[in-house]
């Protein structure tokens, strides 16, 4: 039954290693330690964050709710993120900015660091940086901030921890199946402006 | 579009209709994490003491459940009237798990002492089963307290007598003095527990 | 003919098995992956060991300060530990390991790390506010269908895709 592993124990740290290991390795193998090549989706030449974010993304809903449905994972039972929708928001532009300006974020970054850019290693500074940053003015700038807006749904007995499915009000698989949906007309639309456009694949 | 492209939609398309059916369900087998059995094991209410769960069996209380955790060659010498026998290395019989996972009857754990029962508890309890105890002292202090009250035993005083004119009554009623007493009301067939189960079954969909 | 290994993979592969990576994640210790979470946990660790009258003034690192685990021992940590290793790892293997500074032709390597600095700050300071950066809050939450994971990954990508154009000249 999962999670196979007790949070604290020495083995889940374990755990964690490898699936860092895996994690960087596709990262790299993706082409996500290279900052032009992911700074490219804003700039149209380069799709690939897209495609392997969105496919991640379902890939991982799926076969969760699959693993549900054979019984050996607790989908309701899980780690989730409360949704606070003022501080993602704010937070998330933020980070949008960072990223163009960047050309990383913070697991790319590591990975592009392992493969000796330079400029990565420059970015994981400026995170520690700003975390920094953050702490210093937590109490005057973000304490209220961050605990704003938060998303409650009635009848729900987790507050705050809102799927979409619940939202939208269907059952999370056939929000999945929208999500799936949706993720194939976001592939189909990157193609065609690739193929429009006759952009390359390019190396860096 | 080439063949990879389309064998891959398909895939998604199949996978995500076919999961669109079904809905996310509790899984029946949730075990609870180690603090929050932490948090239960060192609640004093998991217990009750032989006089309480005398009290139950007299008053008959419906919701009782008995579970005798001891070996059937013992549970067929004695045994606690109307008690069922499930052996802990049985425990986790699919069979027997039935019985255990509900919350409409208060289930007592017991043995000979109070450690085997309480093995039995963390074993149920880490599966998530709900009202579920463990008779403290288990069938030595059964024995000792209701069967075989002494008025030495302990300092005396007005409650003390209360609880000894107490226990010479559920003695009586239990047949006691003695522990050999093979009475026909301490030896009873187990009851069957109706199965009800609490969980939440899967709507809809091609099953 | 060119070194296969070279060439990065097909793009709808890598994340089918990111996906499993993540799958993995959830699978095996309930966690979803993550990467700035690592890097809040190591600043707490050390202001808390640097400044510890400082840490129980403050608000932010008064649960680190009291504690009783080392901060730095945790799933995160060791799992951005592990994207350092498997990225050397695959780097060497595709033969791409390679100290540089990489940025486009119309700019300068100290430009480049300025505005990566920068990109680096607002990253830190977004990815606490935002409970975690595009893999934390994005495609974990995104995994596990949270409307946090959602709104976040929008965000992200809606701002990045608003302010391309004040910085075009980094890239193109």
């Amino acid at each position: 039954m999962a999670p196979i592993f007790e949070q604290a124990s020495e083995w889940n740290l374990m755990a964690a290693l490898f699936i860092g290991i895996a994690f960087g390795w596709v990262l790299e193998r993706a082409g996500f330690s290279t900052s032009r090549k992911l700074a490219g989706v804003f700039y149209g030449y380069d799709f690939v964050v897209i495609k392997v974010f969105f496919t991640a993304a379902i890939t991982a809903a799926l076969g969760l709710l699959f693993l549900n449905y054979f019984g050996v994972f607790d989908f309701e039972n899980v780690w989730m993120p409360t949704t606070y929708v003022t501080p993602t928001i704010v937070g998330g532009v933020i980070m949008g900015l960072g990223f163009v300006m960047g050309g990383f974020c913070p697991g790319t970054s590591v990975c592009a660091a392992a493969t000796g850019k330079l400029d990565a290693l420059a970015f994981i500074g400026g995170i520690v940086l700003g975390v920094v940053l953050y702490t210093f003015t937590y109490e005057p700038l973000w304490e209220t901030l961050r605990g704003k807006g938060k998303l409650l749904i009635e009848g729900s007995d987790t507050p705050g921890k809102v799927k979409i499915g619940e939202l939208i009000g269907v059952t999370e698989g056939v929000a999945v199946l929208i999500f799936i949906a949706f993720g194939i007309f976001v592939f189909w639309f990157v193609e065609k402006i690739k193929k429009t456009y006759n952009i390359k694949d390019v190396e860096y | 579009m080439n063949g990879k492209h389309i064998f891959g939609l398909v895939m998604l398309i199949t996978l995500g209709l076919f999961i669109a059916f079904t809905s996310v369900k509790k899984n029946e087998s949730a075990e609870i994490s180690p603090d929050q059995l932490n948090k239960k094991i060192i609640q004093q209410t998991r217990y009750f003491t032989p006089e309480e769960v005398a009290k139950f069996i007299i008053s008959e209380d419906p919701s009782l459940q008995l579970i005798d955790v001891r070996l059937p060659k013992l549970y067929n010498k004695f045994s606690l009237k109307g008690a069922m026998n499930i052996p802990l290395k049985n425990i986790l019989n699919e069979d027997n798990l039935l019985y255990l996972d509900q919350d409409v009857y208060k289930t007592v754990f017991f043995s000979n002492g109070t450690s085997d029962a309480d093995v039995a508890w963390i074993l149920v309890t880490r599966l998530g089963y709900e009202n579920v105890y463990v008779m403290k002292g288990g069938l030595n202090q059964w024995v000792e307290n209701i069967l075989q009250p002494s008025e030495h035993s302990v300092v005396w005083d007005r409650i003390d007598d209360q609880m000894y004119q107490y226990r010479k009554g559920a003695s009586e009623y239990f047949g006691g003095k003695s522990i050999e007493a093979t009475d026909a009301d301490v030896l009873v067939k187990p009851k069957k527990a109706p199965i009800k189960r609490k969980k939440k079954e899967v709507e809809g969909g091609c099953e | 003919m060119e070194d296969k290994s070279k060439k990065y993979m097909n793009p709808y592969l890598a994340g089918v098995l990111l996906g499993f990576v993540i799958m993995a994640a959830f699978f095996f210790s309930g966690e979803g992956l993550g990467g700035s979470g690592a890097f809040k946990d190591v600043i707490k660790t050390a202001v808390v060991k640097v400044a510890p009258e400082y840490s129980q003034s403050s608000t932010y690192f008064k649960s680190a300060a009291e504690s009783e685990h080392s901060p730095i021992k945790t799933w995160l940590v060791f799992e951005v530990l592990g994207v350092l290793i498997g990225g050397v790892i695959s780097g060497a293997f595709a033969g791409r390991l390679k100290l540089q500074v990489e940025h486009s032709p119309k700019i300068t390597s100290r430009t480049r790390i300025i505005f990566a600095v920068l990109g680096g700050i607002l990253f830190g300071i977004g990815s606490q506010l935002g409970r975690g950066c595009t893999s934390g809050a994005g495609l974990s939450g995104m995994a596990v269908m949270s409307v946090s994971g959602f709104l976040s990954v929008a965000a992200i990508f809606g701002s990045g895709y608003l302010f391309a154009w004040f910085f075009r000249k980094l890239w193109i």
